[in-house]
């Protein structure tokens, strides 16, 4: 038996083996029946990640636009981890660019705040480190840096998409929809929305921040050190949301800038 | 040939895994997390997990993931290895594959005889699938190569699951069975004989009767090679149509016969009912499991089935 292989063989091998992934992802219809049902598989697979990712983006729009969607997005970002869950995270920048964003304004931030909230919830969650807390006594607030937990994100949008999010996360289809009451939220909280994604117990839920808070959680995750922090937010109550911050488990630790 | 009810435990394959003879379990699916949690763990041997569906590291899925583990022996089939790419396997998939194994310490890890990693577009592409392979020398050397890797790096020998394919790549310079069984011989691999797969396939392409051919089929396969063997039903296809491995249905009569004939041949080799979609009752998948167990202690009579090992 032939043991030897050359790189050139394998090569070839590699291009017959493209070939096929290509006639199976253009999604074009074709003759064979066989390779029909490996686009229908991958159309079906495509379609039910995006519906695990972003339940309430499907009920918005429903099954059979996400189905369209799923087909379309195959062609923008290719799956290339093993795991459908991490496939479909430009979904909000592709919906953003097409017509449909003109008559749905708002889906587009939907989508980008359902994809922050499955990566969360996917995310390790870490533990407070409290021995870290004595640095507050043993620096110079300007070595002390703020280490959020991978499980907490921020997020801003220019209309009340949590609202929208709210409303939809807790009932099983769009005919469910209580309409007075979404339209009694974005009368209590018009315009603009900035919110902290977390995790009740292991579901991803989402939080109303005031503004100043919002940017504090930003700084921290740009990285500047607590004098900077400070100097920043003057008139942010710091020993207010630690408390807090410790108590609802959103940092892993204060840590020395020379750990950095 | 069939070897009667006289069948002897298998020779001691790499890949088998100590005291596994006669085991039965079933693929634990997530509408049966709680059944499985919350019921009687000795019902049943071993529960099947897919590994991509525990690869987050927060959230639930690890928690609940701990806990069948402290209860039942685990096998861990992934469906995203595509140890056939020419191409290779992509490194965080083996990573995160690896410390999923190394948390939970499978009593078997699986994957199967396909590819999946290419290009497309210009990119790396995971085509998402269980794409069929060329039987080929370089085909050959690539799985080789590739299922070598994955065990040194696992630190143990993992079991190959023949494919139901659903276009023909044209003819290979090896049989399928010829194919498989240089993989293990040259690899120590075993062989996780799908049956399920077996039929499908010659429903679709036999110009015999679909039982004959994969009865043909498993007399070509080396006796101590198997190292698993998968049961499952698919939903019927319409006139004209192929029909598509979608594990919606009962292990069919047809598949259950084959069983038979199989643990005739390889002895009593642990056994998984699978079912994944269009899920029945927990109760109704453990009988199907009951049933396998009753299908080896009839072919096996002349040797002592191990009842729930945990």
């Amino acid at each position: 038996m032939k043991q030897v292989h050359s790189s050139s063989e394998r090569a070839q091998l590699a291009r017959r083996q493209a070939q096929l992934v290509d006639r199976i992802f253009c999604l074009k219809e074709n003759q064979s029946k066989g390779l029909a049902i490996y686009q229908n598989n991958l159309r079906f697979t495509a379609a039910r990640a995006l519906s695990i990712s972003y339940p309430v983006l499907e009920k918005l729009l429903g099954q059979e636009t996400m189905v369209a969607l799923a087909q379309s997005l195959l062609q923008q970002e290719s799956p290339n981890s093993g795991d459908w869950a991490d496939w479909g995270g430009q979904l909000a920048e592709f919906i953003g660019n097409t017509e449909f964003i003109q008559d749905h304004p708002y889906v587009d931030d939907i989508a980008r705040l359902e994809w922050k909230l499955h990566e969360l919830g996917r995310q390790r969650s870490s533990t407070l480190e409290r021995d870290s807390l004595a640095l507050l006594e043993s620096h110079d607030l300007e070595n002390v840096h703020i280490e959020l937990n991978p499980d907490i994100d921020i997020y801003h949008s220019a209309l009340p998409v949590d609202q929208i999010w709210l409303a939809h996360d807790a009932i099983e289809n769009a005919s469910a929809l209580d309409e007075t009451a979404l339209a009694e939220a974005f009368r209590q909280y018009p315009g603009e929305c900035f919110l902290l994604l977390y995790r009740r117990q292991y579901k991803p839920d989402l939080l109303r921040l005031n503004e100043d808070t919002f940017y504090w959680f930003q700084d921290i995750k740009q990285g500047l050190n607590l004098e900077q922090l400070l100097d920043r937010h003057p008139e942010f109550d710091f020993v207010h949301w630690l408390a807090k911050a410790v108590e609802n488990n959103w940092i892993h630790r204060l840590k020395p800038a020379h750990s950095l | 040939m069939p070897q009667g009810k006289s069948a002897s435990i298998n020779a001691r394959h790499p890949s088998a895994s100590p005291g596994t003879e006669g085991w039965v379990g079933v693929g634990l699916r997530h509408p049966h997390y709680r059944d499985a949690i919350e019921g009687n763990n000795n019902a049943v041997d071993f529960l099947e997990v897919h590994a991509e569906n525990f690869f987050a590291e927060g959230g639930i899925l690890p928690s609940i993931l701990e806990d069948v583990a402290n209860q039942y022996a685990i096998s861990l089939h992934s469906t995203s290895m595509g140890l056939g790419s020419a191409s290779g396997i992509n490194d965080g998939y083996l990573r995160r594959l690896s410390n999923l194994a190394d948390r939970i310490n499978p009593v078997l890890i699986s994957d199967h005889a396909s590819f999946a990693w290419s290009q497309y577009q210009g990119h790396d592409v995971h085509a998402g699938d269980l794409l069929p392979l060329e039987f080929s020398q370089t085909g050959l050397q690539v799985m080789i190569d590739n299922v070598d890797r994955v065990q040194q790096l696992l630190g143990r020998n993992i079991l190959v699951e023949n494919l139901s394919a659903y276009i023909d790549l044209g003819p290979g310079e090896f049989q399928e069975t010829e194919f498989l069984s240089e993989l293990a011989h040259r690899t120590a691999c075993g062989l996780l004989l799908d049956l399920n797969n077996l039929l499908v396939n010659a429903h679709n392409f036999s110009q015999e009767p679909a039982l004959t051919a994969c009865m043909r089929w498993l007399d070509q396969i080396p006796r101590d090679i198997v190292g698993e063997i998968h049961l499952a039903g698919y939903t019927p296809a319409g006139e004209g149509k192929l029909i598509v491995d979608d594990h919606s249905q009962a292990v069919s009569e047809e598949c259950w016969t084959l069983y038979r004939y199989a643990i005739q041949r390889f002895g009593p080799v642990i056994t998984l009912i699978e079912w994944d979609n269009d899920l029945p009752k927990w109760d109704e998948l453990l009988q199907q499991a009951q049933f396998a167990k009753q299908i080896i202690a009839e072919e096996c009579t002349a040797i002592a089935i191990p009842g729930s090992i945990r």
